[in-house]
């Protein structure tokens, strides 16, 4: 039997996800003027789901394999193991209908418009292969929604880090609604803003008034910074986000390696990281954005690759820590490998620091990415705060002085930024209850609030 | 020429004939430090019958985990076996690589590790830690070992319903317990109880015991018990071994040991614990320390605390005599048929 908690998130989540993959390539030109019609177009359009034909091959693959290798081990989750297959189907036929990217063989060259099917399908399966596990493994899920619950009460009640989660979500949600807050077109270099009464372009440099897309005024060339700075949320973030993991990734991987085996191992690990964090960053971003060429995708490699030290170190310090427990040694005892203590048992007990240090990761890849646009070498087709700040800065936007065309994006990246911190140290604050106040620490016991739920209901 | 042929036949290649299920034969651990080597284990031979449980015993620093480590070469880095045979089932396990050893681990003799707060890994599931060496061992899925693992739990007298529960929401018994059903996990033959039964109240003591002499006798298992107390060992073990100081210093069965030892360090050892049956007395200790094994002395080790010292006996290093069949001291007290 499902916990009934457990069959709600499923229930909420599945959506909500199939959502947010239709709202990143919700396509940008939409004109929402036509009406429903539009709107609802929109989410069949072939934008959507547009992804490389290698990586559903890969996730027809993965999921395959880890269906037949649970059936082959006759687990108990067999209709588990079976939707994975079914999953694994879906995402062949998938590549193989439309093909696009690196794929040549398509077989039906590249037609994208079931996009949009297969991703529905593919969402819907994820959520049913959900279901099957937590059919399969009801502890584990009453388990796992357990201690979700544990931490949110614990994070609830510390109000920074709801003040940072409200501010990340109000900036998170304008990223992802950015289709329907404001039109891509405004800014297409030809595009400038007229005044909505008398059809008069509004000029360079307009001071803003309640019209909605003249709301931040207008910059040089007489373009809505309104506009830019919904869609800038967009780069930002993304580029924030994924760098952020990409370096915890890395970072973590060689901490664990490097705390875990020691001796000259370890050292080798640890030399590398030590060049990488005394060599300035500034300088080797730059070199590297130079050459590798400016988009997006690369900006995310540049600072994925040279932000991991700081967590590489302070993984490493935990291993250490970890490694001399003695479940290690009786790990090794019962003939672990060393891949599987560092990934069963030492990942699990340093996971938490992990995870808190990736929040705090993110706040610092969004500065570095602030940065490297802002100095110029960021994407020229997609805006980025960043990107707007440097437009700004050359333009003279400073000296004028433009306040609405510099403090927007310099306002929203200061509270996303200090939104991640707050919600790092409260996250920590949840882990560590040595800095938590004494009253608040009480996690309630599993079996006594069981109890306490029966004895109520006997009651009533 | 005729004796090699004669030999050859009675055992197959490779195959070294021994006593019983596990025999150690002139065991010899020394640990590496920056100034030299201590000389933790010498020449240490016991054996063990099929079904049969073994006791070692000894005050602590006498080499008794370390004489048990060296079965299954799960030496710390700086210890080393210098000498001697582990043979089982006809195999010597000190030649064996690690590799080697990872086959005989668990599937033929097993460990409870002492200390279960510790060795329970604190963010992981106890029954998937109990169903980790079956997964490793025998190949099957997470969800089929913990199909035994709750067979498992059952067994040493758990609810099966707490195999999700994390290690600390199980109290000192049940963690102990729960470590011995790790140790029962891919049926073993023989299991090695470092210390079961330190840092757990006399009750649960008392429980925990019970527990392993009825698995014992349901499962047949052969046990090698290592304590510090001996009242543990006469309670549980049908043959003991005393060390002191890295060596077997007596051995026979418990009845030899505790109704007619032979060794001054035996007679003090069961004189310091307390008897309920007999005369009120004050329990006595044994003065002075044990040496230092970085330069083990010329003579008995034990003769600078002992109480019937006698001239030599700093100078010549007795051997064991065989005071009665089965029973062995090392004393020069000792004489056959004392």
């Amino acid at each position: 039997m499902i916990p009934r908690r457990f069959r709600n998130w499923i229930l909420v989540w599945t959506p909500a996800v199939w959502l947010l993959l239709e709202l990143l390539m919700y396509p940008k030109d939409t004109n929402f003027g036509d009406g429903v019609g539009a709107v609802l177009r929109g989410f069949t359009a072939s934008r959507i789901g547009g992804y490389p034909a290698w990586a559903m091959t890969l996730l027809a693959v993965v999921a395959g394999a880890a269906g037949v290798v649970g059936l082959v081990r006759r687990d108990k989750a067999v209709r588990f193991n079976l939707t994975l297959l079914a999953e694994a189907a879906v995402f062949a036929a998938w590549a193989v209908v439309a093909g696009g990217g690196l794929s040549q063989w398509s077989a039906r060259a590249n037609d994208t418009s079931w996009n949009w099917a297969f991703q529905t399908v593919v969402v819907a399966l994820a959520g049913v292969a959900v279901w099957m596990w937590a059919a399969a493994n009801p502890e584990r899920a009453a388990l796992t929604e357990w201690n979700v619950h544990q931490v949110w009460k614990l994070y609830r009640r510390n109000w920074q880090g709801m003040v940072g989660l409200a501010i990340i979500v109000i900036f998170v949600g304008m990223a992802l609604l950015a289709p329907f807050l404001a039109d891509h077109n405004l800014l297409d270099p030809n595009s400038q803003l007229r005044d909505p009464k008398t059809g008069q372009l509004l000029g360079p440099y307009h001071p803003p008034t309640l019209d909605y897309y003249n709301l931040f005024g207008t910059d040089q060339v007489g373009q809505s910074v309104l506009a830019q700075f919904i869609w800038s949320a967009r780069i930002s973030l993304f580029v924030g986000l994924l760098a952020a993991i990409m370096s915890t990734v890395v970072g973590a991987a060689i901490g664990i390696a490097a705390g875990y085996y020691g001796g000259w191992q370890g050292e080798v690990w640890m030399r590398l990281t030590d060049v990488f964090l005394v060599l300035p960053w500034l300088p080797m971003a730059m070199v590297l954005a130079a050459a590798w060429g400016q988009n997006y995708w690369m900006i995310i490699v540049i600072i994925g690759i040279t932000s991991w030290p700081g967590t590489a170190r302070v993984v490493r310090s935990d291993t250490l820590r970890v490694r001399e427990l003695q479940f290690i040694e009786r790990a090794r005892a019962i003939g672990s490998s060393d891949g599987h203590i560092m990934k069963r048992h030492v990942l699990p007990n340093v996971m938490p620091l992990i995870f808190a240090n990736l929040v705090l990761v993110v706040a610092i890849a969004i500065l570095s990415e602030t940065t490297l646009s802002f100095l110029g070498l960021g994407d020229p087709l997609n805006f980025s705060w960043g990107t707007m700040l440097h437009y700004a800065w050359v333009n003279g936007a400073a000296g004028l002085p433009a306040w609405w065309y510099l403090l927007p994006p310099g306002i929203a990246i200061i509270l996303v930024v200090l939104s991640f911190t707050f919600i790092g140290t409260a996250y920590e604050e949840v882990l560590d209850p040595k800095l938590r106040k004494r009253e608040e620490s009480g996690a309630d016991n599993r079996f006594a609030a069981a109890d306490e739920a029966v004895a109520g209901g006997a009651v009533s | 020429m005729s004796a090699t042929t004669a030999t050859a036949t009675s055992a197959p290649a490779g195959r070294i004939e021994h006593k019983g299920l596990l025999e150690v034969r002139g065991l010899t651990t020394y640990f590496k430090l920056g100034v030299g080597d201590v000389k933790a284990v010498r020449d240490v031979s016991f054996h063990v019958e099929p079904g049969e449980s073994l006791g070692l015993a000894g005050e602590s620093g006498c080499g008794k985990t370390t004489a048990a480590l060296s079965i299954l070469k799960l030496l710390p880095e700086n210890g080393r076996i210098v000498s001697g045979e582990v043979l089982y089932d006809g195999k010597n396990l000190a030649r064996r690589t690690e590799y080697g050893m990872s086959k005989i681990r668990w599937k033929e003799i097993s460990i409870i590790f002492q200390g279960a707060m510790n060795a329970l890994n604190p963010v992981k599931e106890t029954g998937l830690q109990v169903a980790e060496p079956i997964v490793l061992h025998e190949g099957v899925s997470e969800e089929k070992a913990l199909e035994r693992a709750r067979e498992l739990f059952e067994m040493v007298g758990i609810s099966a319903k707490r195999v999700m529960d994390f290690p600390h929401q199980l109290s000192g018994g049940m963690r102990q317990r729960a470590m011995i059903a790790m140790a029962l996990a891919c049926n073993p033959k023989l299991v090695i109880g470092d210390e079961p039964t330190t840092a757990l109240d006399v009750m649960v003591q008392a429980q925990i015991l019970d527990l392993i002499e009825r698995l014992r006798h349901e499962l047949n298992l052969a046990f090698i018990l290592i304590s510090h107390d001996l009242s543990v060992m006469a309670e549980t073990c049908d043959k003991g071994v005393i060390m002191y100081a890295g060596e077997v210093v007596e051995s026979g069965t418990t009845t030899d040991i505790f109704r007619r030892a032979g060794h001054p360090y035996t007679q003090q050892l069961i004189k310091s614990f307390p008897n309920i049956h007999g005369t009120r007395e004050m329990v006595s200790s044994i003065p002075g320390d044990p040496p230092n094994l970085l330069v083990v002395p010329p003579g008995c080790t034990f003769a600078p605390r002992c109480s019937e010292r006698v001239a030599g006996c700093e100078e010549t290093h007795p051997e064991l005599v065989e005071v009665e069949p089965g029973h062995w001291v090392r004393c020069v007290h000792a004489r056959k048929g004392v």
